[in-house]
């Protein structure tokens, strides 16, 4: 479909010849811009609006203003439909059309900023307006455009944060445990992404009402037991050590109970017999472990577990492990 | 306002502590690697292997700053009469932004801006305008980050008359009162999204034009703290990933809004320093921008500012990262021969990489002392052996000392004398 737009005098830009960091646009450009300024200035939403919308965006999805240009739209669309306009067919498949759209450009355009801030005012338009929809509103096509573009770049953070908003806006379409399920899988699939373990921390302390108490299904105890099975496959991976230790500190939880896992993976010379040498196969064991012998006012072994991060496992970053035994000395 | 007694004792320490920066390369290896492979271990294993080859290609020596040719490279966004081709048309929203990043460089590095620079830096975003603050571009919304980037690109411009002209502080609050949310956070634009990045960018400019109102400001911290993450870094809004990026948002924001030896009281800076610090990695030396994904060269700005923000309130000394490893990473693998710097070797350098690993650099060649209550004054002593021709930068509002102390004391007497 093609719209007339002779009525319409193209706005080119206004700015000093002498301006910097200036940019030879292509013609095409030049015209998509020129048409969408003409329209801005007369506060034109139409479904020709539309189509320059989608012209610009086709050529600099980073555009932010014609973006909310084309929210406005839509708005203005969903308005229209309701008070019976004459093109009101027109709107509602424009409208019904939208996330179709939206899908495409998300996905030609993974890393942009602007997607979905516009997909999060559709669903809310389409949430107040159920009958705009043609049917009712669910997040099933949401999850799977979000799973597509994680299979494809599994630490899009722009990706991973609109799932959150998702969750947290749309509590009751949400099924928390199948979400939860999702990050299982992305971490047996990659134990080091860390956007997955981010958002299992965040699905718990949703099931958790955002208490500081566990009174979740799977058990804390399950859950430590999943954290620790991972470990196990990469010892120095320092994802499910964040996310042991974040669970703990946030449910107030007793980091001596984790003893024993950090023993699997580091010791202390000095619990060893004369000619034992030490297996350390995680660093972050022994950062742990340093802790917990902290709390337990054991001083010198706490010190003990700094000096070989400080010279043997974590070198680079002396200046912080001295800091820390300045901490256990004071 | 007298200083701490323990800022003196870490000035005292940085004195007796002074570190050698020039000096040959020295490549750590990697203590424990496990052997069990997934994606990720696949990719940070490919990037250390071009790492190290590119620091052991280096013959030993810590590559000196290439100044000129960088400058040169960052001149072409700041031409007026040489357009920059058409693949540049993804950044027509960020042209403030390109503004600010090749202005700032320059004089980070230790360049000076041509009088036809600077003037044209207020004369471009004259057209960028927009409901009191600034768009992206000429005929663009308003933008929280283009704002920001614009004030900058201003106060780097030192062109005060331009400062009067183009910004009236009264329309900036205004602006920016509109843009607040009700759980303390502010929108990047009308119907943008709502982020730490936003929060830091408005403080910044109501910081600048001295209008941070109880109005504005109440809330925020509140919002700015339930940014923070188990991790201990912060994400662009509740429940996101720690990201260094929007640690530092959230922490020069704090500064701006509280004295940083109080930062404690807000936020729980132990696991922020703990996380910030694990962000140097072995053998390649710089810093990586979230746990398990690949160092990168403009964290350098991000970790190492938010190291220099986060020791204002743990004083935990000048050796909080290994600023050697840190710059031989910058310095052999991140400049690009024709000039700029870049994400990592294989990248293209960019104006963006360029301002914030040249930033990055100021933080590791000097050790900053903040002075007052409101994060705007710093004192900055360089380490031995530093390469001075580069600036120190104000740790909060990322330009050179001084250029944003006196935009601040130009609408602070523009105010007294309007009274
Ligand atoms: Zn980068």
């Amino acid at each position: 479909m093609s719209h007339n737009f002779d009525d319409l005098e193209i706005i080119p830009l206004r700015e000093s010849d002498h301006a910097l960091a200036s940019i030879a646009y292509t013609d095409e450009y030049k015209q998509a811009t020129g048409l969408l300024r003409a329209l801005m200035e007369k506060n034109e939403k139409s479904l020709r609006g539309l189509q320059v919308a989608s012209n610009v965006i086709a050529q600099n999805p980073a555009h932010y203003t014609v973006w909310a240009y084309r929210i406005d739209t839509l708005k203005s669309f969903a308005a229209d439909v309701k008070a019976g306009a004459a093109d009101k067919d027109e709107k509602l498949a424009a409208l019904q059309h939208e996330l179709r759209w939206v899908d495409d450009i998300a996905m030609a355009c993974p890393k942009n900023y602007q997607i979905w801030p516009h997909r999060q005012q559709l669903l809310e338009l389409f949430e107040v307006n159920p009958d705009l929809l043609g049917e009712e509103l669910t997040l099933d096509r949401e999850i799977e455009l979000i799973d597509y573009m994680l299979s494809d770049d599994s630490k899009n953070h722009h990706v991973w944060s609109y799932r959150q908003w998702l969750v947290t806006r749309f509590p009751t379409l949400v099924n928390l445990d199948s979400e939860l399920a999702t990050t299982s899988i992305m971490i047996q699939e990659d134990c080091r992404n860390n956007s997955a373990w981010n958002h299992r921390f965040f699905l718990f302390k949703l099931k958790n009402d955002n208490k500081q108490e566990w009174t979740t299904k799977p058990s804390f105890q399950e859950e430590v037991e999943f954290v620790a099975n991972t470990i196990d496959k990469a010892p120095q991976n320092h994802s499910p050590w964040l996310y042991i230790e974040g669970l703990y500190s946030h449910y107030k939880k007793d980091i001596k109970d984790l003893q024993e896992l950090t023993f699997k993976y580091a010791c202390l010379p000095s619990d060893l017999g004369e000619d034992e040498e030490p297996l350390i196969t995680s660093s972050h064991a022994l950062d742990l472990l340093a802790k917990i012998y902290l709390k337990e006012q054991e001083k010198s072994k706490a010190l003990e577990a700094l000096n070989l991060l400080e010279e043997k496992y974590d070198p680079i970053r002396k200046g912080y492990w001295a800091y820390r035994k300045k901490l256990v000395e004071a | 306002m007298a200083r701490l007694p323990s800022s003196i004792l870490d000035y005292i320490a940085a004195q007796q502590n002074r570190h050698k920066l020039r000096n040959m390369t020295h490549i750590l290896t990697l203590p424990i690697r496990d052997s069990y492979v997934t994606e990720t271990s696949e990719l940070q294993n490919a990037t250390e292997e071009q790492i190290v080859a590119c620091l052991e290609k280096s013959r030993d020596q810590v590559r000196s700053l290439e100044t000129e040719k960088h400058v040169n490279f960052l001149n072409m966004f700041l031409s007026p009469d040489a357009p920059l081709p058409d693949k540049f048309t993804g950044l027509d929203a960020s042209r403030a932004w390109l503004l600010y990043w090749s202005a700032n460089a320059i004089r980070v590095l230790g360049g000076e801006l041509s009088d036809e620079q600077k003037k044209g830096i207020p004369l471009t975003l004259e057209s960028f305008k927009e409901d009191g603050v600034f768009g992206g571009g000429s005929g663009q919304d308003a933008h929280a980050a283009s704002t920001y980037a614009a004030f900058l690109a201003l106060a780097d411009s030192d062109d005060e008359d331009a400062w009067g002209r183009l910004i009236n502080p009264e329309e900036v609050l205004k602006h920016n009162l509109k843009l607040k949310s009700p759980d303390g956070g502010f929108a990047s634009n009308v119907g943008g999204e709502t982020d730490v990045r936003g929060t830091y960018c408005r403080l910044v400019v109501a910081s600048l034009t001295n209008t941070l109102t109880t109005e504005l400001t109440d809330g925020v911290i509140k919002y700015i703290a339930s940014c923070q993450s188990y991790e201990g870094g912060f994400g662009g809004s509740p429940g996101n990933e720690a990201h260094a990026g929007y640690t530092y948002c959230a922490l020069a924001a704090l500064a701006i809004l509280v004295p940083i030896r109080e930062m404690d009281q807000y936020v729980n800076v132990e696991s922020c320093l703990a996380w910030l610090s694990a962000r140097q990695y072995q053998p390649e030396g710089g810093f990586s921008g979230r746990t398990n994904k690949l160092v990168d060269a403009c964290y350098a700005y991000w970790v190492g500012a938010s190291l220099v923000l986060i020791n204002g309130a743990v004083h935990a000394g000048p050796s909080l990262w290994d600023r050697k490893q840190l710059a031989q990473y910058v310095l052999n693998c991140c400049q690009q021969s024709g000039g700029g710097l870049r994400d990592k070797p294989g990248c293209k350098a960019d104006a963006y990489h360029t301002n914030y690993a040249a930033c990055g650099i100021a933080m590791s060649q000097y050790i900053y002392f903040p002075e007052g209550e409101n994060g705007l004054y710093w004192q900055a002593t360089s380490c031995d052996g530093a390469d001075t021709s580069i600036c120190p930068v104000n740790p909060v509002y990322g330009v050179p000392l001084g250029v944003a102390e006196r935009m601040r004391l130009y609408f602070t007497l523009k105010e007294e004398n309007l009274k």
